[in-house]
């Protein structure tokens, strides 16, 4: 088997909750969290609330720093040590919850897209243009939607232009934490439309976080539940259901999922 | 109190028209809408953002928000016609209702049993505090929260999401409504804790005869819980009737594409179809059928003329003029194949 693309080697992050006069209490966040993804692949990461799932997304983004163990992307640290590489940080892009939050509300669409050009490949002003515009097509967005500020937008706009920034920087592996879970049926299906699409025409690699197993089990190949900080079960997303999961956490979680009633069909 | 026949609806909404009652060109939000509850029934309502669903919810629990109003149309509690606005003639009459939100809807700086014994009081003014508080530690348990007489001295930072839409429920109980409207209760919820509240909301629906309107964006939900549900589009309904007919045989093509577009649906038709486009905003409806811009089978019947709710067969209603001629089972040319990418 070739190197893989990202290398999770046993996390682990506590959080202390809790404000004086209370003594905090220690949450487990991760617990020797390890796992590999290859290139193309695309991992779908399911649990509850307060499983961890988040943190594991932040941190392999590099936005939070593990208590201990590492996160290696293409045999480097993501994590500032001796001789880091800021390109490693470029080469993981995170696609956010909520749209309305994560875009820079002062900048039009294009300007966002546009500014990972100009800083991570040193484009020209008018070549970072042309570039986004093309990037702004591949997610569906036309120029006129481009000039838009972001307040001006609907929620799948706004999720297709996070994705489009993500692109921009041309990363290994794209990270989605809940990306589709605010939005519409209807919306939620555009998006995981796009990123089928893209992983067809382009190859992209990606990690999807979501509470959905459905979403999980329909855009992705490989699926890790997690609970209370621990990667509890690991296994294809077809085998993602009642009958095929091993654990019993697994089976639990299934069960409760609302279904549309089997009957007609 | 007046005495009710088992056919007389706890509400029977009939024509509801919504709209802005300001600006020099108020505009229409939800548009002749009816349906009727029993007793005792859970009747779901569901569509995507901006289709009317809250709006049409928060007119049957008297809460529209300022600068929207009632324009047209009835709205009947048990029988009795409410008039204008007026459905709360005191504090926490009429029916009651529930958010989507249980982390903004409590007061945090107030212990939830006091919370509680508020809702009691204000229904009920003569009421001493003790009895008030007595009472607010029934509702608590009847939502079934464990050791409700502690819990009671508890802040709401103190419960989780699922026990603080049992609170919301406690409170909503609390004046001995007839009509619930729960507005999206489970939305901000993880799947199971899903299911305990949606349990809870089905058994005091079964034990206490509540009528319940059941306002989702998921479709799961509310096929698992509503014998009936309405669909609604754009600030009208599109269609109406058995839960299993409208999500399994749907003859608009909205409700056809909305189910399509759900996740595990897609994974059993082994295709991602997504409805193209996006719901018009109120002040730019289409003047023919609201749904024809990004209808596939869109002829000029449909830009022609808006289109009525019409009777399909028993108890279902759809509002387009090709219903019976579409064949939704045609492939069309846009899809992505799922599985089809892997590897």
């Amino acid at each position: 088997m070739a190197e893989p693309l990202i290398e999770v080697d046993s996390l682990h992050k506590k959080f202390t909750t809790g404000s004086w006069p209370r003594r905090g209490t220690p949450t487990v966040a991760l617990d020797a969290v390890s796992f590999q993804v290859s290139a193309g692949e695309s991992v779908g990461i399911v649990g509850e609330s307060g499983s961890g799932k988040s943190t594991l997304a932040n941190t392999i983004c590099g936005l939070s720093k593990p208590d201990a163990g590492r996160v290696l992307v293409k045999g480097q640290r993501i994590h500032a040590g001796r001789g880091f590489d800021r390109n490693v940080w470029r080469s993981v892009q995170m696609v956010f919850q909520d749209p309305y939050t994560s875009l820079n509300p002062a900048m039009t669409i294009e300007e966002i897209v546009t500014e990972p050009l100009r800083l991570w490949h040193r484009m020209s002003v008018t070549e970072a243009q042309e570039r986004a515009r093309e990037i702004l097509d591949r997610v569906g967005l036309t120029p006129t939607v481009g000039g838009h500020r972001p307040r001006g937008l609907s929620g799948g706009q706004l999720q297709r232009a996070s994705i489009a920034r993500a692109l921009a920087v041309s990363p290994e592996v794209l990270v989605l934490d809940e990306s589709v879970s605010a939005l519409d049926v209807s919306v939620q299906a555009q998006i995981l439309e796009l990123l089928l699409e893209l992983k067809r025409d382009t190859g992209l690699t990606y990690l999807l976080i979501s509470h959905d197993i459905s979403v999980i089990r329909l855009v992705c190949t490989r699926v890790l539940v997690m609970r209370h900080g621990q990667v509890v079960e690991e296994c294809t997303a077809q085998n993602l259901t009642p009958e095929g999961a091993e654990h019993e956490y697994t089976r639990r979680l299934l069960s409760a999922v609302p279904l549309l009633s089997t009957q007609g069909g | 109190m007046r005495e009710t026949g088992p056919a007389e609806p706890a509400v029977r909404v009939s024509g509801l028209t919504i709209g802005t009652d300001r600006g020099p060109d108020p505009f229409t939000l939800v548009s002749d809408v009816s349906f009727s509850v029993l007793p005792g029934e859970m009747l779901g309502l569901v569509g995507e953002s901006g289709s009317g669903k809250t709006l049409t919810g928060a007119a049957v629990a008297g809460l529209l928000p300022r600068g929207v109003r009632r324009v047209g149309g009835r709205i009947a509690l048990d029988g009795q016609s409410v008039e204008g606005q007026r459905i709360r003639r005191r504090p926490g009459d009429g029916p009651a209702m529930i958010f989507q939100n249980p982390m903004t809807s409590l007061n945090p700086a107030v212990r939830i049993g006091d919370q509680v014994a508020e809702a009691v009081r204000l229904h009920r003014p003569k009421i001493t505090k003790r009895a008030a508080a007595a009472e607010a530690l029934t509702l608590l348990e009847r939502v079934e929260i464990t050791r409700a007489e502690e819990r009671m001295r508890q802040y709401p930072f103190e419960f989780s999401g699922g026990m603080r839409q049992r609170v919301m429920i406690a409170i909503a109980l609390a004046t001995g409504p007839k009509v619930l409207v729960a507005d999206e209760p489970t939305t901000a919820l993880d799947v199971t804790v899903q299911q305990g509240v949606m349990d809870l909301i089905d058994r005091l629906r079964a034990e206490m005869g509540l009528a319940v309107l059941l306002i989702s964006h998921d479709l799961a939900v509310v096929s698992e819980r509503c014998d009936r549900l309405l669909v609604m589009y754009a600030g009208e309904i599109v269609e109406s009737g058995a839960a299993h007919h409208v999500l399994h045989q749907p003859l608009h093509p909205y409700v056809d594409g909305l189910m399509r577009c759900i996740p595990e649906r897609a994974l059993k038709l082994g295709e991602l179809r997504s409805l193209p486009g996006r719901v018009p905003a109120p002040d730019e409806l289409p003047a023919g059928c609201r749904f024809a811009p990004r209808c596939d089978f869109v002829t000029d019947a449909c830009v022609s003329a808006h289109p009525l709710l019409e009777e399909a067969g028993p108890d279902h209603g759809v509002r387009c003029v090709r219903s019976k001629e579409i064949d939704f089972h045609a492939p069309t040319e846009k899809h992505v194949t799922a599985g089809e990418t892997d590897g």
